[in-house]
């Protein structure tokens, strides 16, 4: 079976792209992950998994308009491709398998 | 913090200058514009501080390798684009033009120099391309061979190209390697010839029957079979055939009349012969009427024509070199007792060599015109050498003023390869204009080389290997003079260049002074060569050849003139302005007959010497003022002496008798006795010894040159005497005449072009390199002025600084001087040892040319240093 290797981050800014549908860029992203998430963010690192991910093919970019809050400088918009969507169903359906299998609520470490 | 109010918040600039510099550009907007956006954000969360902070953070957070611009080292791709497209060649174009304008003295020197140096260097191509391709234009031309006689004497070799008549038809039925053989006589014989009331002299040769089937000479009217086969057969050039009969298909079967002698039947005429041969003729005469008229040509014992073999294309030449080189010897009978004495080889010169390669050293092939063809491709590069050498030099002392361009250049980002081509593309252009220049000057000049070297060069400007070699020339030179310069002024560091703390390097002032120095030691090398060359012309011109060649006139008799020679001797010494008359069936500066049948009592069978052989009329000596050693010349009062011989005193020597006169000589079989010896006269070119001669008595000869010594100062009458004379006695002879002078000089045409040129070339690197040290010393005068204004202010003498300024390239010229001499007098000793009578060289030549050199090199100092000294301190000092 084709496996699709994702790490971690680059899940999460995938996820964050699909839902910002077409208006995700390199700070929207990184604002949006900060406030569902709470981490320290840095650009750069948002910056290479969207590189990432493009390489992978799971999104593709265009260029935006330039916009004078952004020094004039224009956008790189990101956008799902279906592979990307599909790489995220199947992540998503794996985790719910487990889900399913998990008949018991959580049982504490300490009582194992 | 109000005025921040209605003005946005700026991240840092530095921050985005660098993130700039090094982000690669398909990525740099987009990351500035989200580091802006964030920037903004963090403005408003956390203030401007601590946004900028953040920014800086950030930005180097981008210093990764897949956001770093590549370099133009690392992507060729790119490099050659920004280097190569049309806008930057318009570009250097523009800052050569520019930088070539600023600097109109040194530009103008430097064009000057080098204009001079590639106009000598394409005359000298011409030339040596004309050279070079004398003779090759015969399909057959690999094939043909020419015999060559060596001749093992008494341990001694000597070499010629003369073989005896009946070798060519003997060798054809011999061997199976040779398709067809010719003889050939060489001679380019002036002949009267005669068609009704045309009378004018032509030149002609003698050549075998296979003679047009060898060589590549179109026939225009009969075939090659038949054109020389028999006897009283005439072969002639379009132009002869237009001139004498209104056309070639009027010529075919017409009789000439030669020499007012006999009859020809012109059998077919032949396309005029194209420039590029060697030998000239305008008319061939079949050699079958040779030997009706010379039956000495039939015997084995008188080697006189050329004998030119065509082998087959696949035969071994160095197997059939070995079966002809004893080939001559049951001919000549030489057996196994005398081969060890004496023997007579034959070898092969590859026809189309002959004419570079028509001296022989030794038994071998030594050279001839080839070395003058290496020794003018010397020069020519050497001159060029010269000129390229200016170039370098000045343009390397321009540093001072191209060194900030350079700076500015390197820090706004030209990387040391563009420097390098914009430099080596400024020489380029400027050799193409000087290339150009040299191309008119070539034309101009043409003219007057060609009436120098006795040519008829052409520019062929859409010649390809004109074309080729002119590219080639432009380029290499262009490159050469760029080179170091280009090398040099690209090294420079813009730190040092931008502070304006340029000192010129030891290494390079250094570099630059050994090139002055070549520059002056080739210059004087040339000098003394030239002066030298000029002093064994003069010493050949004024040597005593044993006769006196001053007003002495030959005139080639013929016919009628022949057979009445009495009368006509007669009648002239009674006419003014002649002093004497006399015969000889040669020149006597260039008596070139040998024969080794000379035999005389006690003569060793196995000894087999070469004696020159002429024959001569009464009076001979005293018209050519020989000196007598012992006995007498021939005498009409005594009527046996028409059987006598006269010997040179080199004869005598090797005929070894104790009392010569009177002793029983003869020669080819015809019994005489030893009359007289006559002191050793030159009659042949310095360049050999003299050889034996034997002088037998000729008055009744049906050829042969009237001589006529005309008294001192009266030439003009004697001519006039001369000419009516013979005219009266045959009305249709064609009278011409040469002076006996000017003949001798003809005789050493080579060495007399070789030193004309040589004083030009001379004249001209001297020239070239003057002009370099006018440059450089110009430099050194501006760069040191305010040395020389405080000297001034303090009391130096204007004579003071300009010794200040001259000792340092004094210096120069005196190591130039020291590596001159020793390779000037070896090069000239190795020309002179060709001479067997030669001016040797005196020691006071080199003091001579090295004071001469200083004197030019320190005049074109001295204007410069004289222009700098005399400045006023004051003008000079207040700038400060």
């Amino acid at each position: 079976m084709k496996r699709t290797y994702l790490g971690e981050f680059e899940e999460i800014v995938l996820l964050a792209v699909a839902v910002m549908q077409g208006e995700a860029y390199g700070v929207a992203v990184m604002h949006d992950i900060v406030e569902q998430t709470g981490r320290d963010l840095r650009l750069n690192q948002v910056h290479s998994a969207l590189h990432r991910l493009e390489e992978k093919g799971m999104v593709k970019s265009r260029l935006g308009e330039p916009t004078a809050e952004r020094g004039g400088k224009r956008k790189r918009l990101f956008v799902v491709t279906a592979y990307g969507e599909r790489t995220l169903q199947e992540i998503h359906h794996v985790r719910l398998n487990f889900w399913d299998k998990l008949t018991n609520p959580f049982k504490l470490a300490a009582d194992l | 913090m109000k005025r921040q109010a209605f003005k946005a918040p700026a991240p840092p600039l530095w921050a985005v200058l660098f993130l700039r510099w090094f982000c690669a550009p398909d990525m740099v907007e987009t990351i500035e514009g989200d580091l802006h956006e964030e920037f903004l954000h963090q403005v408003k969360r956390r203030g401007v501080q601590a946004a900028r902070r953040r920014y800086w953070l950030e930005v180097f957070g981008f210093m990764k390798l897949k956001y770093i611009k590549k370099q133009p080292l690392l992507s060729t791709a790119r490099r050659s684009n920004s280097l190569l497209t049309p806008d930057m060649i318009v570009n250097y174009f523009k800052i050569a033009i520019r930088s070539i304008w600023r600097n109109k003295a040194v530009s103008a020197i430097n064009m000057l120099g080098l204009m001079l140096g590639l106009t000598s260097s394409l005359l000298i191509f011409l030339w040596i391309s004309d050279e070079v391709n004398m003779d090759r234009y015969h399909t057959n031309g690999p094939q043909l061979y020419r015999l060559m006689w060596r001749q093992i004497t008494e341990g001694k070799r000597m070499a010629m190209g003369s073989t005896p008549g009946p070798t060519a038809d003997e060798f054809k039925k011999k061997f199976p390697e040779i398709v067809h053989t010719s003889v050939f006589t060489a001679r380019s014989k002036a002949m009267t010839l005669k068609v009704g009331e045309k009378i004018f002299k032509e030149t002609g040769d003698w050549a075998g029957a296979d003679w047009f089937k060898m060589l590549d000479i179109r026939l225009l009217a009969g075939s090659p079979e038949t054109a020389l086969r028999d006897p009283n057969s005439i072969s002639i050039s379009r132009k002869l055939a237009d001139n004498y009969f209104g056309g070639v298909q009027n010529a075919v079967g017409k009789s000439i009349r030669i020499d007012n002698k006999e009859e020809f039947q012109v059998t077919s005429v032949f396309e005029n012969l194209p420039l590029n041969t060697s030998q000239k003729y305008d008319f061939l005469l079949s050699w079958a009427s040779f030997l009706n008229q010379n039956p000495w040509a039939k015997e084995w014992g008188n080697p006189s024509p050329w004998t030119l073999v065509q082998l087959r294309a696949d035969s071994d030449v160095a197997a059939f070199e070995a079966k002809i080189k004893h080939a001559l010897r049951s001919y000549l009978s030489i057996n196994a007792k005398n081969a060890a004495r004496f023997d007579v080889e034959l070898f092969l010169q590859p026809y189309e060599d002959i004419y570079l390669h028509s001296e022989t050293d030794n038994g071998e092939i030594s050279g001839g015109r080839i070395d003058y063809v290496h020794l003018f491709a010397i020069v020519g590069v050497i001159v060029l050498l010269i000129a390229c050498i200016n170039f370098m030099n000045l343009s390397t002392a321009q540093t001072a003023r191209r060194a900030r361009e350079v700076g500015v250049r390197k820090v706004v980002g030209a990387s040391r390869s563009r420097l390098t081509i914009q430099f080596l593309g400024e020489a380029l252009l400027l050799t193409f204009a000087a290339a150009l220049g040299a191309l008119g000057l070539v034309i101009l000049l043409l003219p007057a080389f060609n009436q120098l070297t006795g040519k008829a060069i052409a520019l062929h400007m859409t010649d390809w290997n004109f074309s080729l070699a002119m590219f080639t020339i432009v380029a290499v030179t262009g490159g050469l003079a760029g080179s170091y310069p280009a090398m040099y002024l690209s090294s420079l560091r813009p730190i040092s260049v931008l502070k304006g703390a340029l000192k010129s390097k030891r290494s390079t002032t250094m570099f630059r002074e050994g090139l002055v120095v070549i520059q002056f030691t080739i210059s004087m090398v040339l000098m003394i060569g030239t002066f030298v060359v000029y002093r064994q012309m003069n010493f050949i011109q004024e040597k005593n050849l044993g006769f006196d060649r001053e007003n002495l006139i030959y005139v080639p008799m013929e016919g009628r003139l022949l057979e009445r020679y009495s009368v006509l001797k007669q009648e002239l010494l009674h006419m003014p302005g002649v002093y004497g008359v006399s015969r000889m069936d040669y020149q006597p500066s260039s008596i070139g007959s040998g024969t080794t049948q000379v035999d005389w009592t006690g003569k060793d069978p196995s000894v087999n010497i070469q004696f020159a052989q002429v024959s001569v009329g009464y009076d001979m000596d005293s018209v050519l003022k020989m000196k007598l050693k012992e006995g007498r010349y021939f005498s009409p009062a005594l009527t046996t002496d028409s059987s006598g011989y006269v010997i040179n005193e080199e004869a005598a020597r090797r005929i070894g008798y104790k009392d010569p006169i009177g002793q029983p000589l003869s020669l080819w079989g015809k019994q005489g006795k030893i009359l007289g010896i006559i002191k050793d006269f030159h009659f042949q070119s310095l360049r050999e010894p003299v050889k034996p001669l034997v002088m037998w008595f000729g008055e009744k000869n049906n050829y042969g040159n009237l001589l006529v010594r005309t008294q001192p100062g009266q030439t003009r009458y004697a001519l006039a005497s001369l000419e009516t004379i013979c005219k009266k006695l045959d009305p249709s002879f064609v009278f011409t005449y040469s002076f006996a002078d000017q003949e001798y000089e003809k005789m050493y045409k080579n060495e007399q072009v070789i030193g004309t040129l040589g004083n030009y070339f001379a004249f001209l690197s001297i020239f070239i390199s003057c002009l370099g040290l006018f440059g450089l010393a110009s430099f050194m005068a501006q760069q040191r002025r305010k040395e020389i204004g405080i000297r001034k202010v303090l009391g130096a003498t204007v004579l003071g600084i300009v010794g200040l300024l001259s000792h340092h390239f004094l210096r120069l010229i005196l190591i130039a001087i020291l590596i001159a001499c020793p390779t000037a007098w070896w090069a000239m000793d190795k020309w002179l040892s060709g001479f067997k009578y030669r001016q040797e060289l005196s020691w006071w030549t080199f003091p001579a040319t090295a004071g001469l050199l200083i004197g030019i090199a320190l005049v074109t100092v001295s204007y410069q240093s004289v222009r700098a000294a005399l400045l006023d301190p004051g003008k000079i000092l207040k700038s400060e």
